[in-house]
C-alpha cells in the first residue's frame, strides 16, 4: 500500500471524525434544525467527496475503459445529486442554513488539517 | 416586488460567477493532472490524491455559492421585513 493510499483512508476516517465533533458543537444550542443541519451538511460532503474519489480513480486507473462522455454525464449527475439534496434539506426539511454551511465545511477543514500535518 | 427580482438577479448572477471560476479550477487542475499521469503512469497514486484534494478544494466554492443563492431564494432572512413594510405602504 503506498503512503498516499494510507492518507486517503485516514482522511476519510477523520472526515467522520470531524463531523461527530462538529455535531457535538451544535449540541449546546439545544436546536434539532441546528444539529441535524450539521449532520446532514457534513453527509452530503463526505458522500460527495467519495462519489468524487470513486469516479476519478476508475478513470485513472483504466483510461483505455473510461470514455470521455461517461465521465461528463457521470460528473454532472454527482453535481445534480449533491444540489438537489442541498435544495431539498434547505428548502423542503427547512434545516438551519448556516448550520448546513458549517456541516459542508467538514472536508476543507480535513484538508486543511492534512496540509499543516504535511507542512510541519 | 423588485425586492424579489433582486434577489433573483443575485443569486443567478453569484451561480454563474461562482460556476464559471470553478470550471476553470477545475478543468486546469485535471488538465495538469492527465498530463502528469502520462508523463509518468507510476506517479497516477500520488497525483489522484493531490489532485482529489484540490478538487474538494476548488468544488467547495462553487457548493457554498449554491448554498448561498439557495438562502437568497428560500431562505432569505429579510423576506419577512420586506413583506411587513410592502403591507404598511399599502
Amino acid at each position: 500500500m503506498n503512503p498516499d493510499e494510507g492518507l486517503l483512508r485516514r482522511m476519510a476516517r477523520r472526515n467522520w471524525v470531524i463531523l461527530g465533533l462538529l455535531v457535538l458543537f451544535s449540541l449546546p444550542w439545544l436546536s434539532a434544525k441546528i444539529s441535524l443541519g450539521v449532520a446532514a451538511g457534513g453527509l452530503v460532503a463526505i458522500c460527495g467527496h467519495h462519489w468524487r474519489h470513486r469516479t476519478l480513480r476508475r478513470m485513472l486507473d483504466w483510461p483505455e475503459q473510461a470514455s470521455v462522455g461517461g465521465f461528463q454525464v457521470g460528473y454532472m449527475i454527482r453535481l445534480a445529486t449533491l444540489g438537489a439534496a442541498i435544495y431539498l434539506l434547505l428548502v423542503r426539511f427547512e434545516l438551519h442554513p448556516l448550520a448546513l454551511a458549517v456541516g459542508l465545511l467538514t472536508v476543507l477543514i480535513n484538508i486543511l488539517i492534512t496540509t499543516l500535518q504535511r507542512l510541519r | 416586488m423588485e425586492f424579489f427580482a433582486w434577489c433573483m438577479l443575485a443569486a443567478g448572477l453569484g451561480m454563474g460567477l461562482g460556476s464559471f471560476g470553478t470550471g476553470i479550477g477545475q478543468g486546469l487542475a485535471i488538465k495538469s493532472a492527465v498530463e502528469g499521469v502520462a508523463r509518468n503512469p507510476g506517479a497516477s497514486g500520488k497525483i489522484l490524491t493531490t489532485m482529489m484534494i484540490g478538487l474538494a478544494m476548488i468544488e467547495s466554492l462553487a457548493i457554498y455559492v449554491f448554498v448561498v443563492a439557495m438562502i437568497i431564494l428560500f431562505a432569505n432572512p429579510f423576506t419577512e421585513q420586506v413583506l411587513q413594510l410592502v403591507g404598511a405602504a399599502h
